[in-house]
């Protein structure tokens, strides 16, 4: 690893990485470890093997993945538990009575994507908030292209399901 | 963007048969300005996927992951400094001891001999004689000079060093159970909502 790749490819990813640890741990603080367990690996990742490494991001993400999926295993935490430190963002950007009424359902929504089961989580994550290409998902999560559409459809049908149900 | 777009746009997105690019323009619609009422049930996804998207690593965070590890440093080299200080306080005690019966005849003595032996004998002795001597020698030193001052220092001094030791490792237990109390209040409030969630 070169200080060059590391800062131009792998650090500016940081938050991403942590956004995913994030869905997948449900905890901000195992989230940061995570983040940081990661850095360090590809830090020290031996040269003869960054050369065989194509892709940095989808190397990191899958190295996410697997961290954070560990973390709750062994931790037997449940990503159910409402994302921290994202309950405080207020809904900006159109007029406050609005804006405090949707702010809950807004929650709630957040809430709902918490609850699916592992896969269609990280699937809809990568597609709807990092914005990935299904190509892009199936590498970081090492599944077929139609794994990645059949858990994308059904993690969004369930979402739609279960928000007629909110409102 | 009219509604019967957005809508169509929708219907391929509950399908999963969208672009990127269209599913930016429904983050794009739902996030920006006025809606259509009849979309409205549905505007509370694209909000949460947008500031879902906001969501970063705190600056904060980086400084709250290396604390405990300064903390650590700060207690080992704490307890070497205080085992130092108590190195060093030893011999200077057991003078302190006998002082009393040695001083009165001393005193006038005491004066004399730090000004006659300064750098050059004490360097001359150091290689020679075990290290402990060293220490009385500079010792002698101080209560000639100072005794009013530093008559309650060595017991004064040994229950300070003691008092320290003790609270840095009172410190260090409650740094280190803070954590783990942190680490077991998320764990309790996960675990309630484990019933909640259906395996998939």
């Amino acid at each position: 690893m070169t200080r060059t790749i590391f800062q131009e490819q792998v650090l500016p990813i940081r938050n991403k990485l942590y956004r995913f640890a994030l869905r997948i741990t449900g905890s901000v603080h195992e989230a940061e470890d995570v983040v940081q367990e990661v850095l360090e690996k590809v830090w020290k990742t031996a040269p003869e093997q960054s050369v065989n490494v194509q892709n940095w991001e989808a190397w990191c993400m899958t190295l996410t993945r697997n961290r954070s999926l560990d973390k709750t295993r062994s931790q037997s935490l449940r990503r159910t538990a409402p994302l921290e430190g994202v309950a405080e963002r207020s809904a900006d950007g159109y007029n406050p009575a609005q804006a405090t009424e949707s702010a809950d359902l807004v929650q709630k929504v957040k809430q709902l994507m918490q609850e699916l089961p592992d896969k269609q989580r990280m699937v809809m994550h990568l597609r709807d908030i990092e914005e990935l290409s299904y190509e892009e998902i199936a590498e970081a999560l090492s599944i077929s292209m139609e794994q990645v559409k059949v858990n994308l459809h059904r993690a969004r049908k369930t979402i739609r399901e279960q928000m007629t149900g909110l409102t | 963007m009219k509604y019967e777009q957005i809508q169509a746009l929708l219907d391929r997105y509950w399908e999963g048969e969208t672009s990127l690019e269209e599913e930016r323009a429904l983050k794009a619609y739902f996030n920006a300005g006025p809606i259509d009422e009849r979309l409205r049930n549905v505007a509370p996804l694209f909000r949460a996927l947008k500031e879902e998207q906001l969501v970063e690593l705190k600056t904060k965070a980086k400084a709250a992951s290396i604390r405990p590890q300064m903390y650590q440093w700060a207690a080992a080299a704490s307890v070497a400094l205080l085992l130092a200080a108590g190195w060093w306080m030893w011999p200077k005690a057991t003078d302190q001891q006998m002082a009393p019966m040695a001083h009165q005849p001393a005193t006038p003595i005491a004066p004399q001999a730090p000004t006659t032996i300064p750098q050059e004998s004490v360097a001359a002795i150091q290689p020679q004689k075990p290290l402990v001597n060293k220490k009385p020698a500079k010792r002698k030193s101080q209560p000639g000079n100072k005794s009013t001052q530093q008559e309650i220092d060595p017991e004064t001094a040994m229950a300070m060093a003691e008092i320290k030791a003790a609270l840095a490792l009172v410190s260090a237990k409650l740094d280190k159970g803070k954590t783990q109390a942190v680490k077991k209040a998320s764990y309790l409030e996960v675990v309630e909502k484990v019933p909640k969630r259906t395996e998939g």
